[in-house]
């Protein structure tokens, strides 16, 4: 191991992960679902991640973004040479990134003042050394009125994993060879002692149940997640206090069907919370009728309570975009208390003019059977659905065109490296300024259709072939001869022209 | 709080308790086992406790202990200035206590250098910073052959409990008022979130069972292991990473039964960990084996192992006591997995030969029985049987009269203590140096005795009346007097049936014949 790390793992990338949650739009949305004023995303910001991994989900920030600089950092210089080697193929300027430590970062002059910071579970997997640096970084860069999202792995929920983690953390540090045959060989020797009948592997907690999803999970987030010399899981109230320190204060959470009570919470567990004296003591009690194992927190410096009136003309203004299928939306939603019915009468509506493209409320409340279902109904809908991914919330109309400009030459970066790699599976939405997942042969047929194309299938299956690659079946195993790939190319493209490409039209992507 | 207690729970007195395997004796009989070289427990020794409480403990070793000289500390001065009286009403020279804090004594220059140091629990209920003062003081005051033992909460064990422990802390630390009270609200809170069916409590059943429980222990003890500030369960890696900065190697085990793996481990357990040559590794991995939730170390400086003529010498002039009636001992014990039955081959010509009184190795092998055993299994079922407390090790018989007279006089105090409530059921033992439990109706019985009570079970009933005690009885409190006067005198049967022989072994009466002769002051 390399001693820059400061025992973190490096040989292995993290994922090309994107993560919604670190998105300006949406970020300001969950604020104003929580009550509170958050940085507009449609003003100049300034935006920093820490951690910021491969840099994706900056890099899309960027292209969706005009009007923000973004900056963000990983001490992993491979990462940022790719985060930055897709900034350029794009020829954005207002993508910024740095390989620099945390300790690094907090003393840089040159960085100006930011209204968001973002870091995703990237607090549960430093030192406490480094957690002082964060804090340090946001006391001194964030402004007043400036917004932190913090996710990161919590307690009660992990408390009987621990000694796992540790176990595990511990083999590898013994093990031979590479990090992944350190990793593969530290799971062997849990399975043994797994089947040694060790009392702490028995069931009843859920470790077996735990080691299992570790031995099956991807390894590159498995790396991150189990095996770096530092890990915490945090009480929520311990995460608040260290946060206190830099003036900030709790809002809300920013995946938002954790918001909605009615999905979550029992009647008494209701209640129970209504009790608490304090927030921090409302989120403990949360945490322990829930038994998460991850938050997903927003936290504001100076957090003002926005009153009803200010509160309601900040959700009129709000535009919102269907990103499925008007058919694709689920009726029904999954929350703590199990699968909650959606109910026509009250989504019908609401869904029916979103389909009809990106509205703000007030638009959607001209129709009399949306403004008939009343404030808290429109309310809450739009919280689920945003929650559950059918819609986001999207930037003013009047930037559109603007980020069209940044939009499309981020993907079309995106849509060349698809030629010779399925790495970068999302791009960006001049709309919502978000990202938009896409496999890499729809992102083929994309380029193919954007290049004029003949025969697009035809294209991509012989490109395919040229460098060796072959397309997979559902079972796993390839399609043998140019034939059957064809025929699979063919029917995979009416597919995307028939559901997709209406779809990426409607949220400026196509 | 008070700015002295540094997050300690101090308006509460932690709980009056001995512990044997806090004695000089347990710890060298585990270097014994263990074969590893100890301070001889029949030389003279410095002792020193740190965080002793209510000091019962280095109370009873000094009295029973002429030859060690014995320090202990406790921040707490509520606990000293009770500590003291107690040396003072039984007379012993040769303890002294003090209301030092950690980093006060780890900086003391009059206190001698020790042979042994224990601390009970209190590592695991300090900050980082008194942890630091802990080993500073090992390192500097622990003589190099010198032992300690140390006990604490461990992982993975506290796993899933540790958030209520931390639940417990939010709830009790937003209430004002006496720690104890404090605890009781914040076990009713608790309580709530669990009615609430909250998810922590339904994925962990064992932590809901655990809550229950609590509500039924002493809210001093409760109030000492779950609300202090500082609460830390360690992995057994970390624990012996620490102490290596005083230069301790781990040595075994002071819960004797932990250091034979055939009670505890299963065979495949057993290869597993026989495969496992570095000892710190294996003891990690043991824990996971039983998830083990509070160790009882047994630490030294400098570990140097007893050569075979050393380690066998020691083993015959080893002396043992019975702790009870030949007959009352249990074949079946109690492993960390699973129950063990001994076999009666073995165990027989071994109890019958303690069930004479206590007597040495050498002189249990006189019976060709006994001989017959052959060396590992003799070791082995002696390290067992003190192991489930059903005997003990003792000091050399030599030294059984010079030990008497201290530990009479405590034992006259105990028996005032029993007057008032029951406390303190503990003795002294002249002849292991260490406690003997008792409880409160037979050290009263034993002080009807001692004070030539005609009718022992009318004088016990007129002093638990007088203290508003009831005997219970299936479960439920005896109400009249006649129902509690006859359960006295069925016990006070079985108390000159097997108490008294009991005592007498462990040298606390005498019985010559028939007729009881209590040691009196």
């Amino acid at each position: 191991m390399t001693d820059w790390t400061g025992g973190y793992v490096t040989d292995i990338p993290y994922t090309y992960g994107v993560y919604r949650e670190l998105f300006p739009a949406l970020l300001s949305f969950a604020t104003l679902a929580a009550g509170f004023a958050a940085p507009d995303p449609d003003a100049p910001l300034t935006y920093c991640e820490l951690g910021c991994g491969q840099g994706y989900s900056a890099n899309i920030i960027a292209a969706g973004y005009p009007n923000i600089e973004v900056h963000a950092t990983d001490f992993n210089p491979a990462h940022i040479l790719g985060a930055r080697g897709l900034a350029a193929a794009a020829g954005m300027r207002n993508a910024h990134f740095h390989d620099s430590s945390f300790a690094e970062f907090a003393v840089d002059e040159t960085l100006p003042d930011f209204d968001i910071i973002a870091l995703h579970g990237v607090y549960s997997w430093i030192s406490a050394e480094n957690r002082r640096h964060i804090l340090d970084f946001i006391r001194q860069r964030l402004k007043v009125g400036g917004l932190v999202y913090i996710s990161y792995n919590t307690l009660p929920a992990y408390a009987a994993v621990l000694p796992l983690r540790r176990l595990l953390a511990d083999r590898v540090g013994v093990g031979s060879g590479s990090t992944v045959a350190r990793i593969e060989q530290a799971l062997a020797y849990a399975k043994r002692l797994t089947d040694a009948d060790a009392a702490y592997f028995r069931p009843g907690a859920g470790i077996p149940e735990t080691l299992k999803r570790i031995q099956d999970g991807n390894r590159d987030y498995v790396a991150h997640e189990y095996f770096n010399r530092d890990w915490t899981a945090f009480y929520h109230a311990d995460v608040a206090a260290d946060l206190a320190e830099a003036k900030l204060s709790y809002v809300g959470p920013a995946d938002l069907l954790t918001a909605v009570d009615a999905i979550n919470l029992t009647a008494e567990q209701r209640s129970l919370l209504a009790s608490a004296g304090t927030v921090t003591e409302r989120e403990t009690l949360r945490d322990y009728v829930h038994n998460q194992g991850f938050r997903r927190d927003i936290f504001i410096k100076g957090a003002i309570p926005l009153n009803q009136l200010e509160a309601r003309e900040r959700w009129l203004k709000t535009r919102f975009l269907l990103t499925h299928g008007r058919g694709d939306v689920p009726k029904t939603v999954k929350g703590v208390l199990g699968e909650a019915e959606l109910h026509a009468d009250v989504y019908d509506p609401l869904l029916d003019r979103l389909a009809e493209g990106p509205r703000t409320l007030e638009q959607l409340t001209t129709d009399p059977k949306v403004a008939a279902l009343g404030w808290e109904r429109i309310q809450q809908a739009l919280t689920i659905l945003i929650g559950g991914g059918q819609v986001q919330p999207a930037l003013d109309a009047a930037g559109d065109s603007a980020r069209l400009v940044g939009v499309s030459a981020f993907n079309r970066a995106v849509l060349e490296r698809a030629r010779i790699s399925d790495n970068w599976r999302f791009l960006a939405s001049p709309v919502f300024g978000g990202a938009v997942f896409l496999g890499r042969p729809s992102q083929l047929f994309l380029l193919a259709r954007q290049d004029g194309v003949e025969d697009p299938p035809a294209f991509i299956c012989d490109m395919l072939i040229a460098q060796g690659a072959a397309l997979n079946k559902d079972d796993g195993t390839r399609f043998e001869s140019r034939e059957e790939s064809l025929a699979e190319l063919r029917s995979l493209y009416e597919i995307f022209n028939e559901k997709q490409v209406p779809l990426l039209q409607s949220i400026g992507v196509a | 709080m008070n700015v002295w207690g540094s997050g300690y729970v101090t308006d509460v007195s932690y709980v009056h308790g001995v512990y044997r395997e806090q004695t000089p004796g347990i710890i060298g009989f585990t270097g014994l086992v263990t074969g590893i070289a100890t301070p001889d427990p029949d030389g003279p020794l410095t002792y020193c406790e740190l965080g002793c409480g209510q000091g019962d403990l280095p109370n009873l070793l000094a009295a029973a202990n002429a030859d060690i000289e014995i320090h202990a500390t406790d921040f707490n001065p509520a606990h000293i200035v009770g500590a003291r009286s107690l040396a003072a009403q039984s007379g012993a020279k040769n303890v002294h206590f003090h209301d030092s804090s950690f980093a006060e004594f780890a900086a003391d220059d009059r206190l001698p250098d020790f042979d042994v140091v224990t601390l009970h629990g209190i590592y695991s209920w300090i900050s980082a910073e008194n942890r630091q003062h802990i080993v500073k003081f090992l390192r500097r005051r622990l003589k190099p052959g010198g032992v300690i033992y140390i006990s604490y909460n461990t992982m993975p064990g506290w796993a899933t409990l540790l958030p209520l422990r931390r639940l417990l802390v939010d709830l009790a630390g937003g209430e004002s008022g006496p720690t104890t009270d404090r605890a009781d609200r914040a076990l009713l809170q608790a309580q709530g979130v669990l009615d609430a069916e909250a998810a922590y409590f339904r994925v962990n059943p064992s932590v809901a069972e655990t809550l229950q429980l609590m509500k039924n222990q002493n809210r001093n003890y409760l109030s000492h292991e779950y609300l202090n500030a500082d609460w830390t369960p360690f992995y057994f890696a970390d624990l012996a990473a620490e102490l290596s900065e005083a230069k301790l190697t781990y040595l075994g085990s002071a819960h004797i039964l932990d250091n034979i793996d055939a009670v505890n481990l299963s065979d495949v357990q057993q290869q597993f960990l026989g495969a496992v040559k570095e000892p710190i590794r294996a003891q990690a991995l043991r824990d996971y084996f039983i998830n083990q939730r509070f160790r009882r170390d047994v630490f030294v400086k400098g570990a140097v192992p007893l050569s075979p003529a050393a380690a066998t010498e020691r083993w015959l002039d080893m002396r043992f006591v019975l702790d009870g009636p030949r007959s009352d001992v249990g074949m079946t014990i109690r492993g960390a997995q699973s129950e063990v039955t001994l076999q009666e081959e073995v165990y027989e010509p071994l109890l019958d030969a303690l069930a004479a009184g206590p007597s040495t190795v050498r002189e249990m092998l006189a019976d060709p029985k006994v001989d017959a055993l052959g060396w590992p299994r003799l070791q082995q079922a002696l390290a067992i049987l003190v192991g489930s407390g059903q005997a003990h090790p003792a000091r050399a018989a030599e030294g059984d009269s010079l030990r008497r007279p201290g530990a009479t006089a405590f034992n006259r105090v105990m028996l005032d203590v029993a007057r008032g409530s029951d406390a303190m059921p503990f003795m002294a033992s002249p002849v292991t140096g260490g406690p003997v439990t008792l409880d409160r109706v037979s050290q009263l019985f034993l002080l009807a005795t001692v004070e030539g009570q005609a009718d022992a079970p009318a004088f016990v009933w007129d002093i638990l009346k007088g203290s508003g005690a009831k005997l219970m009885k299936d479960g439920n409190p005896l109400e009249k007097d006649e129902e509690n006067l006859a359960e006295l005198r069925q016990l006070f049967a079985a108390f000159t049936d097997k108490q008294i022989p009991r005592l007498a072994a462990f040298g606390i009466v005498e019985m010559p014949d028939a007729k009881v002769k209590v040691e009196a002051a």
